[in-house]
C-alpha cells in the first residue's frame, strides 16, 4: 500500500535553495533575530526584510510601514512554514523595490515545538506545543495519548464494529454504502441502526475507561494550541487553550515583540483557516459588546478588496473558514488593531479555479459551492408582501448598528411624522409589530417567524449542513487521493487485534494529507504567495507630509499650513484599529511658544487618514516676526517621525 | 533545692504572664505602630524585623521585582513543625494594588504581626496556624506607594503603577502630570476668581465652594487639580506618571484597553501581577483569597460582569454568603456586595480572576467608609458633619488651607483643599481598629478552608478472601475541597481516594451508611477520582472490595489539592 510521505520539503532545504543563492548585496537586506524561545528552549526567529540603513525620510527598517507574515502557529501546517520561508527569498530576489519603502517581517515558525508531531514517529496530525497537560484532571500528565497500533508509523482512526458493552463505547456510525471507506452517521429517520464506534488510533493506556483522553495525538490533553492561547475571545478552561491566556512563552514572545513594532500595519497568517476567500462576518460581538467576532463594519470593503486581490492571484474559490477562539489572527485584528488576513496557502485542486474558467464559470463555481442549499427566503420581499411599510422593512433588515441610528432618527422626527409612523405601526401584522417593539425596547430580535413546515429550526439546519458538507468534503478528499495521488492520502482499513477491544479496524486519512500539498506543488504556490505578499506590501498605508507653507496675513500675523497624505491603498488604520486606539494618532505640532498661537491647536491629531490619496490638513495662525523659521514636527507613531520648516517671508 | 527553684520560676512565670492574661493585649517581639502609615521602605523594615523575630513562623521571600526594581515581599506564614506550607490549605492575602489605597498594606502587615505574635499565646489563632498556612503580600504596587509618600499625590492618585504610558496619545510619555505648586506634598485644587464663574464661595466657611444654579451668577472657577500645562498643549495634567491599573491586568475575562481602561497590554504584562500570578498558579493549595482596597466599606465578590453569573453556582454562593454576612457583623458600616451589580463592571480584576478562573472563594474589601466618621446609624454624614469631624477630631490635618499662588498661566489663584490622606484613607487614630476588624474577618474566612478527617471506618469480612473496607471522609469546614465552579469547569486536579496494600476488585460510593449498594467507580477501583471533592460540612462515603488474607494491612488515602492529605492504616480483621 502507498503511504503518504509529508509532501512539502523541509524549511531548511527551501531556505537553502532560495535565500543562499541571492546576490551578495541582498544579504544586507535581510536580518534574522530571535524574538524568544519556546517552552522547550527552541529559538523563535524573525526575519526582517528591508533596505538597510535609513531611507529617504531617515527611517530605519523598524520605522517603515510593515507587513508581518507569520506561519507555524499550529504544527501540522507544514506548508505554511515552508511557504513563508520560500516567500522570504522570493520577495528579496524579485520584489526588492518594495523593500525600499516598506518592511516585511517573517516569523516562519512561531511554535517550533509543535512542528515535530507530523514529521515524527509515529506521524500525527497534531499542532500543539509540548506543554505538559492534565486534560482529565486525574493527577497524571499526558498519560494517554494516541498509539500506532498497526505499526505503519501513522496515527489514523479506529472503527469498532458492534462494540461490546464492557468497552464502554457506543456505536454512532455506519459504513457509507456508496463509499465504504468512509463512515457516516446513520439515517435514523429510515430506521438505520448505528453499527460502529470510532476512536483515534490508540489504547486506554491508563485503564481509566477513556481512550486517548490525555496526551499527544489524542482527543484531548498534550500541549497547547497557540491559536487558542491569545486573549481575543479566549475560551477559558477549554482543552488546548493553556492554563490561562498568554500562558505560553511563544504567545508572550510574539506579543512582546509586536508591541515594540508599531510600524506593523497589516499581518498575514499562514495557517489552517482562511479569511480572504470569504471575509469574516460583520455585526457580531463578544459578551462585552465591543470586541467584534469577525469584522468591524467599516473594514468590510477594504478587507474584501484585499480578498479579491488574493483570489485573483491564487484562483481559490473555496477554503476552510472558521477560526478558533483565542487565535493569533483574531488577536492581531481585535487587540493589536491591524489588518489581519489568513490563508491555508494550499487547498484541494477542485477548490481552485481552473485556468480555463471564465467569469461565467466562476458564477457556476459559486453555485457549486452551495449546491443543494435552498436560498434563504428574501426577508424584505416577504415583509413587503405582507404590506409592511418601507421604513419598517428597512429597520428590520438593517444591522444592529444601523437600527440604533434609525431609532435615533425617529426621535428627531417632527411630532406629526412620529404620530403618522406610530399609526402605521399599529396596523402591522401582530408578529411584525411584536418584533419591532422587542427591538425598539432594547431586546433581541426574535427573528422572522417561520412559515409552518418551511424550514427546520436553526440548530438542526446547521447540523445538517455541517454533516452533509463534512461528508462531501471527505468524499472529495478521497477522490483527490485516488485520482491524483495514487491513493496515498488514505490508509485502507485493516483489521488488527486491539489489546482491549478485540478485533478492530485501523485506517483513515493519512496525517497531514488534507493540510499539506505534495512537494511538486510548492513552486507555483510560492509563486502565488510571493505575488500576493508583494501586492499587499504595495497596498500598505503610508504617510507623506508636505513642507510647511506660510502666508502673511498682516503685521506679525501668519498662517502656516501643512498637509499629510496617505499615498497607500489602505487607510492609515482599520476601523478596528481606530476603535482600539492602541497606537498614537498622527500628531502634527507647530514648534512655537503656545501663547503665540492665535488659531489652531498646538497639536493636530488624526486617528485615520484614508488611503489612495486621502489627506489631512493642518492650519495655524501665529504671531511671529518676518524672517523667523517655523518648525513643524510630525510624530506618526507608526510611519516614523519627521519635521519640516518654513522661513517667514513676504508674500507666500 | 531543685524543687524550690522550680517553684520560684513557676511563680515568676505566673507573675509575668498574668498581665497578658488579664487583658487581651498580646505582647509581640516587634512593636509596630498602627496609628500611622508606613512608607514602602518602612514597610520593608517591619517585614524584615518580623521575619527575624519569628523565624519558625515567617519566611520572607521576594517573589519578583516591580517595574522600578523594588522587591515584591511575600511573607509565608506557616508553623513549620506541623508541616511544610505547601502541604496545608493556604490563604492568599494582599493589599495596595492601587497605590493611593494605602491602608491595604497596613491591614496585611497588621495581619502578619498579629497572627505571629498570637501563635502559642492565643488558642484559636494557634490552632488556625497549626492547620493552615498564609501567603501575605502587603504591597502589590511598591513603586506607586513609594511615589505616593515621597511625591505629590491625591486621595485618588497615583492609583496605577509607574509603567510609562502615553495617556493622551500625543507620542510623548508622562510629560504632563500634576505639579505640587505649593510644595505641601499633596495635589489639591486650584480656584480662580472669575466674574463668569459657576461657583460661589461659602460666606460662613470660605473653604467651601458650591456650584451655582443655572440662572445664578457665580464668581469663582474651578481650574482642577494643582498643576501647570507642562507640555504646552493647552491641557493641564493630562499625562502623568504611569501606568496600568493593575487590578485590570489578570487573565480572567481580560479585555484590552479600549474595553477596559487601564488593562495593560495583556494579562500579567506587568512584573508585579506576573509575580503574584506565577506564585498562585504554582501553589494550588491556595483555598481562600483576599485583596484589600479602599474605600466605601464593602465586602465584594464577583462576578465582575453580568455574563459571568454562571461562574457562581448556588453551592458556592452559599459559601460566599455565609462568610460575607459574618463580615458585615465584624465590620460595622460595611456591606456585602456583588461587583458588577453593586459597583461596576470589572474585566481582568484580581479577585474575580481568583474566584472565576481559579475557583477560589475570593473577596475584595473596600476599606474605610464615611459612615465611620461618627459611627451613628444615620445615613451618610452630611458635608457639614464631615467638616466637623475633620476640624474637631482630626484638628484640620486632612485639609490644606487655601493659599494664594501666582500661576504661570492663570495669574492669581488659590490652591488648597483636602490632602492625599483625606477621605479615602482611614484617619490614623482609627487605623488599628480597621486593621484588626478586617484581620478578624480574614481569619474567619481562613478558618473555613477544608480540613479532612476519617469520620468512621469499617472493615467487614465478606467471605473467603473478600473484604470490604468502608470509610467516611468528613470535611467539617464550610469550603469544599473542590468548589462547585472548580468541578463544573474542570479546574485543577480532582481529589483522589486510594487503597493500597491489597488488590481492590471493586469500589464505589455510598450516599449514606444505610445504603446497601455502591455507586460503582468503574475503572481503577483502587484509585478513584472525586471530581466534586468533599463538600463543605459534609462527607463522602466510599467502599472498597478487596481480596486479602486476615491480618493484611491496607492504607486508605485521600489526596486533595486544597486540603491536607489524610491516610489511615487498617487491618483486614473483624474486631
Amino acid at each position: 500500500m502507498m503511504r503518504f510521505k509529508r509532501g512539502a520539503p523541509s524549511l531548511a532545504a527551501l531556505t537553502a535553495a532560495t535565500m543562499l543563492t541571492l546576490p551578495a548585496t541582498a544579504q544586507d537586506w535581510s536580518e534574522r533575530s530571535t524574538i524568544g524561545t519556546s517552552r522547550s528552549g527552541r529559538a523563535i526567529e524573525v526575519t526582517t526584510l528591508g533596505k538597510p540603513g535609513a531611507d529617504a525620510l531617515g527611517r530605519s527598517r523598524d520605522q517603515r510601514p510593515a507587513l508581518l507574515l507569520v506561519a507555524g502557529v499550529q504544527g501540522q501546517h507544514a506548508i505554511g512554514r515552508d511557504a513563508a520561508g520560500a516567500v522570504t527569498g522570493r520577495i528579496l530576489s524579485d520584489h526588492r523595490g518594495l523593500l525600499e519603502t516598506h518592511t516585511l517581517y517573517v516569523i516562519h515558525e512561531l511554535s517550533p515545538d509543535a512542528s515535530g508531531w507530523l514529521g515524527g514517529t509515529p506521524s500525527m496530525e497534531f499542532g500543539r506545543t509540548r506543554t505538559p497537560g492534565d486534560a482529565d484532571h486525574d493527577g497524571r500528565i499526558d498519560e494517554d495519548g494516541a498509539d500506532d497500533l498497526n505499526a505503519d508509523g501513522l496515527i489514523t482512526m479506529m472503527r469498532i464494529a458492534n462494540p461490546s458493552p464492557s468497552s464502554g463505547l457506543t456505536a454512532e456510525w455506519v459504513i457509507d454504502d456508496v463509499e465504504p471507506r468512509l463512515m457516516r452517521k446513520p439515517k435514523g429517520e429510515d430506521g438505520e441502526v448505528a453499527t460502529h464506534a470510532m476512536l483515534i488510533e490508540g489504547i486506554d493506556n491508563d485503564n481509566d475507561g477513556a481512550f486517548n483522553e490525555d496526551g499527544p495525538g489524542g482527543s484531548a490533553g498534550g500541549g497547547v494550541n497557540l491559536d487558542m492561547n491569545f486573549p481575543s475571545h479566549y475560551d477559558e478552561h477549554a482543552d488546548g487553550g493553556g492554563l490561562y491566556t498568554t500562558s505560553e512563552p511563544e504567545t508572550r514572545a510574539i506579543i512582546d515583540w509586536l508591541l515594540k513594532h508599531d510600524n506593523i500595519v497589516a499581518a498575514l497568517v499562514y495557517g489552517p483557516h482562511d479569511n480572504l476567500v470569504k471575509a469574516p462576518a460583520v455585526g457580531k460581538f463578544d459578551p462585552s459588546g465591543r470586541m467584534p467576532e469577525g469584522l468591524e463594519k467599516g473594514d468590510e470593503p477594504m478587507h474584501k478588496a484585499i480578498g479579491k486581490a488574493f483570489t485573483d492571484i491564487t484562483g481559490m474559490k473555496e477554503a476552510p473558514a472558521g477560526e478558533t477562539d483565542g487565535s493569533l489572527v483574531s488577536y492581531l485584528y481585535t487587540d493589536f488593531g491591524v489588518w489581519s488576513f489568513s490563508t491555508p496557502v494550499w487547498v484541494r485542486p477542485d477548490q481552485v479555479k481552473n485556468d480555463g474558467d471564465g467569469d461565467k464559470e466562476e458564477g457556476d463555481a459559486k453555485a457549486d459551492a452551495e449546491p443543494t442549499e435552498p436560498r434563504a427566503p428574501d426577508e424584505a420581499a416577504i415583509l413587503r408582501e405582507q404590506g409592511v411599510p418601507e421604513f419598517i422593512v428597512e429597520f428590520l433588515t438593517a444591522s444592529e448598528e444601523d437600527r440604533g441610528e434609525m431609532m435615533a432618527g425617529f426621535e428627531s422626527l417632527s411630532p406629526d411624522e412620529q404620530a403618522s409612523r406610530m399609526e402605521q405601526m399599529s396596523q402591522l401584522p401582530d408578529d411584525v409589530r411584536n418584533r419591532v417593539m422587542a427591538i425598539a425596547q432594547g431586546g433581541e430580535d426574535p427573528g422572522m417567524p417561520t412559515p409552518e413546515g418551511a424550514k427546520p429550526d436553526a440548530e438542526t439546519k446547521d447540523k445538517k449542513e455541517d454533516k452533509s458538507k463534512g461528508d462531501k468534503d471527505e468524499l472529495a478528499w478521497l477522490q483527490y487521493s485516488d485520482e491524483e495521488r495514487d491513493g496515498e492520502g488514505f490508509v485502507d482499513w485493516v483489521e488488527i487485534d486491539h489489546p482491549q477491544l478485540g478485533r478492530v479496524e485501523v485506517g483513515g486519512f493519512a496525517p497531514g494529507f488534507r493540510v499539506n500539498p505534495p512537494a511538486s506543488e510548492l513552486e507555483p504556490l510560492v509563486e502565488q504567495q510571493a505575488e500576493f505578499v508583494s501586492a499587499l506590501l504595495a497596498k500598505l498605508p503610508s504617510l507623506s507630509v508636505s513642507e510647511p507653507e506660510a502666508e502673511r496675513l498682516g503685521q506679525g500675523l501668519w498662517r502656516v499650513r501643512v498637509r499629510a497624505t496617505n499615498p497607500g491603498f489602505l487607510p492609515t488604520r482599520s476601523a478596528m484599529g481606530a476603535k482600539a486606539r492602541r497606537t498614537a494618532p498622527v500628531v502634527i505640532s507647530i514648534d512655537v511658544e503656545p501663547d503665540t498661537i492665535v488659531s489652531g491647536p498646538r497639536h493636530h491629531q488624526f486617528w485615520t487618514i484614508e488611503g489612495s490619496g486621502g489627506h489631512a490638513d493642518c492650519e495655524w495662525i501665529i504671531r511671529a516676526e518676518l524672517g523667523q523659521t517655523i518648525n513643524v514636527t510630525t510624530r506618526t507613531g507608526v510611519f516614523g517621525d519627521r519635521s519640516g520648516r518654513v522661513e517667514l517671508k513676504e508674500g507666500r | 533545692m531543685q524543687h524550690i527553684r522550680n517553684l520560684i520560676i513557676a511563680g515568676l512565670a505566673a507573675f509575668m504572664t498574668a498581665p497578658s492574661l488579664a487583658q487581651d493585649h498580646i505582647p509581640g517581639k516587634v512593636e509596630i505602630p498602627f496609628n500611622r502609615y508606613s512608607t514602602f521602605a518602612e514597610l520593608e523594615g517591619h517585614l524584615k524585623d518580623l521575619a527575624a523575630a519569628y523565624p519558625d513562623l515567617i519566611e520572607l521571600r521576594s517573589i519578583g521585582k516591580s517595574g522600578q526594581g523594588r522587591d515584591m515581599w511575600l511573607a509565608i506564614i506557616n508553623s513549620k513543625k506541623t508541616g511544610p506550607h505547601e502541604s496545608k490549605p493556604a490563604m492568599w492575602i494582599d493589599g495596595n494594588i492601587h497605590a493611593n489605597e494605602i491602608q491595604g498594606a497596613e491591614t496585611v502587615l497588621y495581619s502578619i504581626w498579629y497572627l505571629t505574635k498570637a501563635y502559642g499565646v492565643n488558642e484559636d489563632l494557634t490552632k488556625l496556624l497549626d492547620t493552615y498556612s498564609f501567603y501575605m503580600l502587603p504591597c502589590v504596587n511598591p513603586d506607586s506607594r513609594a511615589f505616593f509618600f515621597a511625591k505629590e499625590g491625591t486621595p485618588h492618585y497615583p492609583r496605577w503603577n509607574q509603567r510609562p504610558v502615553d495617556n493622551d496619545r500625543d507620542g510623548l510619555v508622562d510629560e504632563d502630570g500634576p505639579d505640587d505648586l505649593d510644595g505641601d506634598g499633596s495635589i489639591t485644587q486650584m480656584w480662580m476668581e472669575d466674574p463668569d464663574g459657576r461657583w460661589r464661595r461659602d460666606r460662613d466657611d470660605p473653604r467651601i465652594f458650591t456650584r451655582v444654579a443655572a440662572d445664578e451668577k457665580g464668581d469663582w472657577t474651578r481650574l482642577g487639580q494643582e498643576g501647570i500645562d507642562n507640555d504646552g498643549d493647552g491641557r493641564t495634567n493630562e499625562d502623568g506618571p504611569g501606568g496600568d491599573d493593575m487590578n485590570r491586568n489578570w487573565p480572567g475575562d481580560w479585555k484590552p484597553n479600549y474595553i477596559q481602561y487601564g488593562a495593560g497590554t495583556y494579562p500579567f504584562s506587568n512584573p508585579e501581577t506576573r509575580a503574584i500570578g506565577t506564585w498562585v498558579y504554582d501553589h494550588p493549595n491556595i483555598a481562600a483569597y483576599q485583596s484589600y482596597h479602599n474605600s466605601g466599606g464593602m465586602i465584594l465578590r464577583g462576578p465582575g460582569a453580568s455574563y459571568l453569573s454562571s461562574r457562581y453556582p448556588q453551592q458556592d454562593q452559599r459559601v460566599y454568603d455565609e462568610i460575607g454576612r459574618l463580615g458585615e457583623q465584624l465590620l460595622p458600616y460595611y456591606n456585602y456586595l456583588i461587583i458588577h451589580k453593586d459597583l461596576y463592571d470589572v474585566h481582568g480584576g484580581e479577585a474575580t480572576w481568583a474566584g472565576e478562573t481559579l475557583g477560589i472563594i475570593s473577596f475584595t474589601n473596600e476599606l474605610w467608609t464615611a459612615g465611620k466618621y461618627f459611627q451613628r446609624d444615620n445615613e451618610r454624614p452630611s458635608d457639614e458633619q464631615m467638616w466637623t469631624f475633620r476640624d474637631k477630631l482630626q484638628f484640620g490635618q486632612a485639609y490644606k488651607q487655601l493659599t494664594e499662588y501666582d500661576h504661570p498661566e492663570h495669574g492669581k489663584v488659590l490652591i488648597g483643599g483636602l490632602n492625599k490622606y483625606s477621605s479615602r484613607n482611614t484617619p490614623t487614630f482609627m487605623l488599628e481598629e480597621e486593621c484588626h476588624r478586617n484581620f478578624a474577618f480574614t481569619m474567619f474566612h481562613a478558618d473555613q478552608m477544608p480540613v479532612l478527617s476519617f469520620e468512621r471506618v469499617e472493615v467487614k469480612h465478606e467471605g473467603g478472601a473478600l473484604w470490604s473496607v468502608t470509610v467516611e471522609v468528613r470535611n467539617d469546614k464550610l469550603i469544599p475541597t473542590r468548589t462547585a465552579i472548580t468541578a463544573r469547569r474542570g479546574i485543577g486536579t480532582n481529589d483522589l481516594i486510594t487503597l493500597e496494600g491489597a488488590e481492590v476488585v471493586a469500589s464505589g460510593s455510598l450516599a449514606n451508611w444505610r445504603d446497601k449498594t455502591i455507586s460503582e467507580a468503574r475503572h481503577e477501583p483502587g484509585r478513584v477520582q472525586l471530581a466534586s471533592g468533599v463538600g463543605g460540612r459534609s462527607s463522602v462515603i466510599h467502599r472498597f472490595y478487596v481480596e486479602g488474607a486476615r491480618g493484611d494491612r491496607v492504607t486508605v488515602r485521600l489526596k486533595a489539592e486544597k486540603a491536607a492529605d489524610i491516610e489511615t492504616e487498617l487491618r483486614l480483621d473483624t474486631e
